[in-house]
């Protein structure tokens, strides 16, 4: 049977998964970023390494995420894709029928609209992350509620109150105010809910036909508050898959396998062990000062990015330095 | 004397036409760097923090003039079609740079104005002219130099090349384009590779061929516009509606991308209008790119990628 690894690298998660070629699930995966993405995913290795040996055989490997091409370049990726693109394929292998994809991960929201099997149509945030994982996290934080507890605790809300929801700035403060006049904390999370729903249809879903099966996808699925705020927004059901949090990563593990690779690039899971580091500077070569990231593993140079013009990556490529 | 021209605005559309004409009068032209860090960080230092970033960048872009030259061209355009006007702040950007203290050259800025007669660009250009020389022919001739600068630059585009290929001497790739999509924006977000992230080049890398307004007629253009039940009061938000109707309608280009700098009015206005009457109703592919101060190309790319990988998909 073969197998294919799929990582998706966010902002606030890193997420890896194990299918096989039906695309069910060997081995999910879902650890936080915390601001070193080569580290989460070592760890995430590390255990998949306690758990299979090193033996385990990939043959294909599929990356995905804000991290991708640092990702990409560190594990020896086959396929480097969007999310958009992970993120729909995932959901249509879950549910063919699916017409709808809400996903809204750390740092980014997007909609997927999608006909009889093909994406149609597409948004993502613009320029603004109010709504998305962060700021959810910021918060919960911030009222002393561990993020994993956020959503029983907003549904308890019989009252929710109203928080303006446009601008993360303008939702923080409403939110103290309301606290400061007494409301409860659950009416107010349950109000935050409400606000960032409200936000999301106005903004990323604004003049797109939301139409059912609806999947709503990405790690803040986790809270049943957004959740069931999306319910009563939308007057239909939304489902959450079993997976939500990993679907960016089965969708890259998908991809991989669509694209049919002969001999996989796939550095193996033995990269743990060695010392991956990565050192930047600033090209002085013309006036774009681009910030170029050499990735250095075991002391030799494997990968560079950031570069605009493309000389830099000629690894050969090395004046005086 | 060397005048100094900066490489934003109006730059990617009328350069060539300055460029004759102030040669044609005896002067050296000196454009500003390409958009550079520099440039971007003596822009937000210096500007006002409500303007678009395109007009934020015109601080930078004197600035980089500032030693350079003796003299500083920024036209006051208030108006380039018969009764519709330019952006306000395009009307203002020469009042907006002297009211803050940049110890520049002194800035000289013409009116151009067509919206009540038919001359008004060319009594731009006299006005212009008369700095420098006493002799109205002399200054007639200039004009017609750069007129016929603008004709042959025109004629170039309407050849599918972009301006960055004349003007900055940049190289894209010429041939095997799987789709073709149709950039909705302005000149100034486009082709300033700072301000769109390098776009043309990340969308021919992923076989996209780009067609932009330059490379059409501009009449045409605007004609197309005229279906509106109310005239627009803007040329720009004529030129966006009118851009996109006309790929749309002429089965040009397989998706259109509106390109809308964060904090425009008009354009945001101009977008809904696009999307209501032009793309919404017979579901044609659209994805619009607000641009501002970010630098990262990742989220850019995640966009362009998806967009293309959907416009593949749906052929």
């Amino acid at each position: 049977m073969k197998k294919f690894l799929g990582i998706d690298v966010g902002s606030v998660s890193t997420d890896i998964a194990i299918i096989d070629e039906k695309g069910n699930i060997i081995i999910g995966l879902y650890l936080r970023t915390a601001g070193d993405p080569i580290k989460a995913v070592k760890d995430g290795f590390f255990k998949i390494k306690s758990q299979f040996g090193s033996d385990l055989k990939i043959d294909g490997v599929g990356v995905t995420g804000s991290a991708r091409f640092l990702i990409g370049a560190v594990v020896g990726a086959d396929v480097i894709k969007n999310e958009i693109t992970a993120h729909a394929v995932a959901g249509l292998h879950y549910n063919p029928k699916v017409q709808t994809i809400i996903e809204i991960g750390g740092q980014d929201s997007k909609i997927i609209i999608i006909r009889d099997g093909i994406v149609v149509d597409f948004a993502m945030n613009s320029v603004c992350a109010a709504g998305t994982g962060s700021f959810l996290d910021h918060q919960a934080q911030r009222l002393g509620i561990p993020i994993e507890e956020f959503g029983d605790v907003a549904l308890r809300a019989q009252k929710p109150v109203r928080i303006a929801g446009r601008c993360t700035v303008f939702a923080e403060s409403d939110m103290i105010h309301k606290q400061q006049l007494g409301h409860k904390r659950e009416d107010i999370l349950f109000g935050l809910c409400e606000a960032l729903v409200r936000n999301y249809l106005s903004n990323v879903g604004r003049g797109k036909e939301i139409l059912p099966p609806i999947l709503f996808q990405g790690g803040v699925a986790a809270n049943k508050g957004i959740k069931v705020a999306f319910e009563r927004a939308l007057g239909t059901e939304i489902i959450v898959p079993p997976y939500f949090s990993l679907m960016g990563a089965i969708g890259a593990g998908l991809l991989a396998q669509e694209a049919n690779i002969r001999k996989s690039n796939f550095k193996g899971f033995d990269i743990v062990d060695q010392d991956i580091t990565t050192r930047g500077f600033e090209c002085k070569g013309c006036s774009n000062l681009c910030e170029i990231t050499n990735i250095f593993i075991e002391g030799k140079l494997v990968a560079r990015l950031g570069g605009r013009c493309g000389k830099w990556e000629d690894l050969e490529y090395n004046p005086s330095l | 004397m060397k005048i100094g021209i900066p490489r934003i605005l109006l730059f990617y559309r009328y350069y060539p036409m300055w460029k004759a004409f102030f040669e044609a009068l005896g002067l050296e032209v000196i454009p500003s760097s390409i958009t550079n860090k520099e440039i971007v960080d003596l822009s937000i230092e210096k500007s006002v923090s409500e303007a678009c970033i395109p007009i934020k960048l015109v601080y930078g872009h004197i600035l980089d003039l500032k030693d350079k030259v003796d003299i500083i061209f920024l036209p006051r355009i208030v108006g380039l079609e018969y009764r519709t006007y330019m952006c306000p702040k395009f009307i203002g950007i020469p009042d907006m740079i002297r009211s803050v203290d940049l110890d520049i050259p002194p800035i000289i800025d013409p009116t151009i104005d067509k919206r009540n007669s038919l001359t008004g660009f060319f009594k731009g250009f006299f006005e212009l002219g008369r700095f420098f020389t006493k002799n109205s022919l002399k200054i007639l001739s200039a004009y017609m130099e750069g007129l016929k600068a603008l004709k042959s630059y025109n004629e170039k585009l309407k050849r599918e090349v972009t301006p960055l290929e004349i003007l900055d001497g940049k190289n894209y790739e010429k041939d095997n384009f799987k789709i073709r999509i149709g950039i909705v924006g302005h000149c100034y977000e486009i082709y300033d590779e700072f301000i769109s992230g390098g776009m043309i080049k990340i969308l021919n890398r992923l076989g996209v061929k780009v067609l932009s307004m330059e490379m059409v007629d501009w009449k045409t253009i605007l004609k197309e516009a005229n279906v509106l039940p109310k005239k627009l009061f803007w040329t720009f938000g004529r030129e966006l509606y009118g851009t996109a109707r006309y790929f749309i309608r002429k089965s040009l280009v397989d998706g259109i991308i509106i390109v809308v700098a964060f904090g425009c009015g008009p354009d945001s206005l101009v977008r809904e209008l696009i999307e209501r009457d032009l793309t919404k109703p017979i579901d044609f592919p659209e994805i619009t790119i607000t641009v501002d101060e970010h630098s990262s190309e990742l989220g850019l790319i995640t966009r362009l990628e998806a967009f293309v990988d959907m416009l593949i998909r749906r052929k």
